[in-house]
């Protein structure tokens, strides 16, 4: 009887109807119903197309089989006892009753028009920018710009920062037995004579008594036919019998000897380690998930990252070498002779490989096996194979790209001619 | 008791029609939310992520529909993020108890953890189930304490020992314990698949791996290892698709509510697909094609996701949540995102 009274009072401007779907909160049916909400805040509510009744805050009153019920001593609801969920995208939403009752509607001009009746508009200002373009656009930019910033410069500082500050005792930590797993699975007894072992250990003596803080060891030991040396961060240092071999002079040896002390005197070790981590929390933040870490998509971006540190690591490391060759006197040169015999070393191993395949199998996979020897070589990548990929262009540039961007070291071109340079100024003072 | 009645009878009477579930939200819609959050996420040095979160988790439930309606995501992000400052707040703790007593502090910190540990999943797990909501009805989980510690500590140590051999009993246990201890409403989730299904899928996981090995050494047996490269990247690609899909497929499709069965038939040439496509665009694209990967794999979910019901109309809301404690409401914030599928 009081519905239709206030409706024929008043016809219009008072009431705004809004059509979607009830539930009660106490089963799972949806009715159709439709909303009215008078200006002075008063709920009705048609469900499955019957009378306007009101809204009462005795939860089964109003739900479709009881619609007729008069309950007594319940209170009615009115506008405000609505929660009103925030607008996000298109999506329908959902006004609430503390009865756990809900009416759901994606009418957003009818939403609009009610929300303005009642100033009750929340959560709109995120909303606005999430559908503006210029503030999509401007968020790009500064979502865009620091991640580049925060990936490239402020998480490299951050490990720096945390790497350099702990105490000498991380190197004990740090030497948990690697080189003998390495022995186990990987690596072989030198063949280096007994003699020359001793002959460079004693050259490499003064050098290393300069870090009396770090505990450096040096190993050698034998890998296939590998020209290499490698740092561990607990301070172990190996070289590699092809590398040994290669070098002319004891002085090559000894510039690879001044690069590798850098990786651990500097504990870059440890800092990809900070920095992995700190990279996969950043991406955890970006996306939202905790198990970011384990999703190909985004672990693909942290790799990227880990590989350009990697690159920045070399070049201190380089910076280093160049710096503690200067101390001690010894030609930068070296050290640019022994990376261009290493490269051309690697390369008569591809062509090995090469020769192996297109006569075995008879196909032409140059790329691709050049791609595997440079992540097989572990610290000193092999130059571009100029004549290989002549014939397509197009992926010549991709390949160089991706051999640019998804290398461990810098361009082994950039570093040789770093050391000839450094050498021309040495030997002109 | 009554549940199991009430099966029988509506299994027998009621006639089963496929709803099929799908998916409606937009990378482009969805762009926005996401560089917005992001954008809120570095003003605010992080502070905005539980907020983040729930806008997302909104979002992604808000478009998934079922029979013409939708699913609701209602967590409090204040909770959550009362939650999250709790759980730095006990790091910070257990970081200086190791600092001050190194022999007796890492100790206690892993006994500590490992008693509270089940407490901590379960909360997480009610708090996401009471906080998903479909027809306006929410849903539950209502593991104990002992049945989370067998799964989540002794199977893992029993798998361990037997070297593995028994992980498909650990994975069915698992699984059993979190979907079988769920509901909607008052209706609690039945799961039937059997260990052997188990022992079928990582089998046939086993087999595939052994072929490609066999491959690879084959290859190197004839000096054309590195051709092998070329072959076990996408072959190992396709194995992680097939196991995803087959364990989503085993969790999905042996899940009854009352006699409404669901049945997922994801397939494994098309995820891959998905995943590889959206690899070469979040590439291209310098990571902002990530919300457009998100909804291509939340379509291709749904859309892959039927539910046999004979009805959907008469499920019955559990009682209403008593107003939380102190200690349950810090245990419901510790959200700890555990894939329950």
């Amino acid at each position: 009887m009081d519905n239709e009274l206030i409706e024929s009072e008043d016809t219009t401007h008072t009431f705004i109807d809004v059509s979607g779907q009830f539930y009660d909160g106490v089963n799972s049916k949806s009715h159709d119903s439709i909303l009215r909400v008078h200006t002075s805040g008063d709920l009705v509510i048609s469900v499955n197309g019957g009378d306007f009744v009101p809204i009462y805050s005795n939860s089964g009153a109003t739900s479709g089989s009881r619609e007729n019920d008069e309950p007594s001593n319940t209170s009615v609801y009115q506008f405000s006892d609505f929660d009103i969920s925030p607008p996000l995208g298109t999506m329908a939403r959902q006004f609430r009753l503390p009865n756990d009752a809900m009416f759901e509607t994606a009418d957003h001009a009818k939403i609009k028009a009610v929300l303005d009746c009642f100033d009750a508009h929340k959560g709109g200002f995120i909303h606005t920018i999430e559908s503006n373009l210029w503030a999509i656009i401007l968020s790009v930019v500064v979502v865009l710009a620091f991640s580049f910033v925060g990936v490239k410069y402020g998480v490299p500082y951050t490990a720096k920062v945390i790497a350099t500050n702990l105490p000498d005792s991380i190197y004990e930590y740090m030497d948990d037995g690697l080189v003998e797993q390495f022995d186990a699975f990987m690596l072989e007894p030198s063949k280096v004579s007994l003699e020359r072992q001793k002959m460079l250990r004693e050259r490499f003596q003064p050098i290393l008594a300069q870090y009396p803080n770090i505990p450096l060891k040096v190993h050698f030991r034998a890998s296939d036919d590998q020209a290499n040396a490698f740092a561990l961060p607990s301070g172990d240092l190996v070289f590699l019998d092809g590398l040994v071999q290669l070098a002319e002079k004891d002085e090559e040896v000894i510039a690879v000897l001044c690069h590798e002390i850098a990786h651990v005197y500097y504990r870059h070790g440890i800092q990809s380690t900070i920095q992995s981590s700190l990279v996969y929390w950043v991406l955890m933040l970006m996306t939202g998930d905790i198990t970011a870490g384990t999703d190909l998509i985004v672990s693909l971006p942290a790799v990227v990252a880990g590989l350009s540190y990697s690159r920045d690591m070399e070049t201190e490391a380089d910076t280093f070498a160049l710096a503690l060759m200067h101390k001690l006197s010894i030609d930068p040169i070296h050290f640019a002779n022994i990376l261009e015999k290493m490269v051309d070393h690697t390369h008569l191993e591809i062509e090995k490989e090469i020769q192996n395949i297109e006569t075995e199998v008879g196909m032409n996979t140059s790329d691709e096996i050049e791609e595997e020897a440079a992540e097989e070589s572990c610290d000193y990548p092999s130059k571009t194979d100029e004549e290989s990929r002549e014939e397509n262009a197009f992926l010549t540039g991709i390949f160089e790209l991706a051999e640019r961007y998804l290398s461990t070291h810098p361009d082994t071109d950039e570093r040789i001619s770093r050391f000839q340079e450094a050498s021309r100024v040495f030997n002109h003072n | 008791m009554e549940v199991q009645a009430q099966t029988q009878e509506s299994s027998t009477t009621g006639k089963a029609t496929s709803y099929p579930f799908s998916f409606t939200g937009s990378g482009k819609e969805f762009f926005g939310i996401w560089i917005v959050n992001l954008l809120l996420t570095i003003v605010t040095i992080g502070l905005y992520t539980p907020w983040a979160k729930v806008k997302t988790q909104r979002y992604f439930y808000g478009h998934t529909h079922l029979d013409n309606n939708t699913f609701q995501y209602l967590a409090d992000p204040w909770k959550i993020f009362k939650g999250r400052l709790i759980a730095i707040a006990v790091f910070i703790f257990t970081a200086i108890l190791m600092q001050f007593l190194p022999i007796i502090g890492p100790i206690v910190v892993f006994l500590g953890f490992i008693i509270i540990m089940p407490w901590l999943v379960n909360s997480s797990l009610r708090f996401n189930a009471v906080n998903s909501a479909y027809r306006n009805i929410r849903f539950d989980f209502k593991g104990d304490y002992w049945g989370a510690f067998m799964v989540f500590i002794i199977w893992p140590i029993i798998a361990m020992f037997t070297l593995y051999l028994l992980s498909p009993f650990w994975l069915q246990r698992l699984q059993k314990y979190i979907i079988g201890n769920s509901s909607y409403g008052q209706t609690p989730f039945n799961f039937d698949a059997q260990v052997s299904d188990y022992y079928a899928f990582f089998g046939k996981v086993f087999l595939m791996y052994l072929a490609v090995l066999a491959v690879i050494f084959g290859l190197s047996y004839f000096g054309a290892s590195p051709v092998s490269m070329v072959i076990t990247v996408p072959a190992f690609i396709l194995i992680q698709a097939y196991a995803t899909v087959t364990m989503a497929n085993i969790a999905y499709s042996n899940s009854t509510l009352r006699a409404n069965r669901f049945d997922s038939t994801m397939k494994t040439l098309p995820y891959s697909g998905i995943v590889l496509k959206n690899i070469v665009f979040i590439i291209l694209t310098l990571g902002l094609y990530y919300p457009w990967a998100k909804v291509n794999l939340a379509n291709y979910r749904a859309e892959s996701l039927t539910l046999e019901a004979t009805d959907l109309e008469d499920f019955v809301a559990g009682e209403k949540a008593k107003v939380s404690a102190l200690g349950d409401e810090l245990g419901e914030a510790f959200d700890l995102e555990i894939p329950v599928i």
